[in-house]
């Protein structure tokens, strides 16, 4: 009996130890060091950016999609130049046969001429 | 111009302000509400005047109760930059439904909360690590903390209390801790942690209970040596 009231005692004392306890006193440069990891997040930020780009799984893809369009474009102005290639020839047809006005009225010239 | 600008001289960004240390002391609720309503307008215009003012007012509060919750002084002035950063990057978040010491300090909370988790988190990776041979470093207990603040003649004691506080469940630590460590009352532990005033009894009730259990098997482990 006399045992486990000196266990409560103890677990009384213990539990009121932290009675009166003082603040703790924090650093006293703890705004310049604050300060400097605020300036270190700033550059952080740029630096984490940097680092995602570098990231195989983002660089590789990236790279793919800048040569895919690259084809896409090339093909698109390979198709344009064809097509540009096809007019110029047209027109050079229309000037050696003097079909100055549209294919309708070269036809009806055709036809007239073939008339008895 | 702002009403509160008169215990405020200078109103202008990056002005000096020359606040009474404790000033909640010196003047009325009201003009301390718009004392306070000033300094986060300024915080919000990026003042970094103010910001060394929040500093310097609530740095010994914002780390006592980062060290009663982290049981340990690097970590808890990591928690403290944390948390002030934190305060600055989202100042435009407080609305003023609270005093900017009861929003400090649920940042304060959330913090030295996070620092725990991911603390445990690496001590079970170290933990598997160890088991599968990858880690040589041996996995550390943290040593018993002694709390600047205590009494010499209580020091023991403190440190035996502290490691049974460390076996609380979070929202029990918390609550003992900002009441014994802060002395808050329980109602100010309310508006800290967002609940109302019969719950953080029962949760004190249900703290002193569990260190009482804690340590008494502690006290009896310590007898049949």
């Amino acid at each position: 009996m006399n045992r486990r009231f000196t266990i409560e005692e103890q677990v009384e004392k213990t539990l009121n130890s932290l009675d009166g306890t003082q603040r703790a006193k924090s650093n006293p440069f703890l705004f310049t060091r604050i300060q400097s990891r605020l300036h270190d997040v700033d550059n952080s930020r740029w630096e984490n950016f940097a680092r995602i780009l570098n990231r195989p799984a983002f660089a590789f893809p990236a790279l793919i999609l800048v040569i895919l369009m690259n084809a896409v474009i090339f093909l698109q102005s390979n198709e344009q130049a064809q097509a540009n290639g096809i007019q110029e020839e047209e027109q050079m047809f229309a000037k050696e046969y003097t079909v100055s006005q549209g294919m309708e009225d070269w036809m009806l010239v055709v036809n007239n001429d073939e008339l008895p | 111009m702002h009403k509160g600008s008169q215990f405020l001289p200078g109103t202008k960004r990056n002005s000096p302000i020359i606040f009474e240390s404790d000033y909640n002391k010196l003047i009325s609720p009201k003009q301390s509400r718009l004392l306070e309503q000033e300094l986060v307008d300024r915080l919000k215009n990026g003042d970094e005047l103010a910001f060394k003012y929040v500093v310097e007012t609530w740095q010994d509060m914002v780390y006592n109760t980062a060290l009663g919750i982290v049981q340990s002084n690097e970590d808890a002035e990591d928690v403290a930059q944390e948390a002030f950063i934190q305060a600055y990057e989202s100042v435009s978040q407080f609305k003023g439904d609270s005093k900017f010491s009861t929003w400090l300090y649920r940042i304060t909370v959330s913090k030295a909360l996070d620092h725990l988790r991911k603390k445990k988190r690496k001590k079970r990776f170290a933990f598997l690590q160890s088991l599968f041979g990858t880690n040589e470093e041996e996995v550390r207990h943290t040593p018993d903390f002694h709390h600047p603040g205590v009494s010499l003649e209580n020091k023991e004691r403190s440190a035996i209390l502290f490691q049974a506080i460390e076996k609380l469940p979070e929202n029990q630590r918390v609550a003992f801790t900002l009441h014994k460590l802060e002395g808050l009352s329980y109602q100010e532990v309310a508006e800290i942690m967002e609940t109302s005033l019969s719950s953080i009894e029962s949760l004190m009730h249900r703290a002193k209970n569990n260190l009482k259990k804690n340590l008494t098997e502690y006290y009896q482990k310590i007898e049949k040596k």
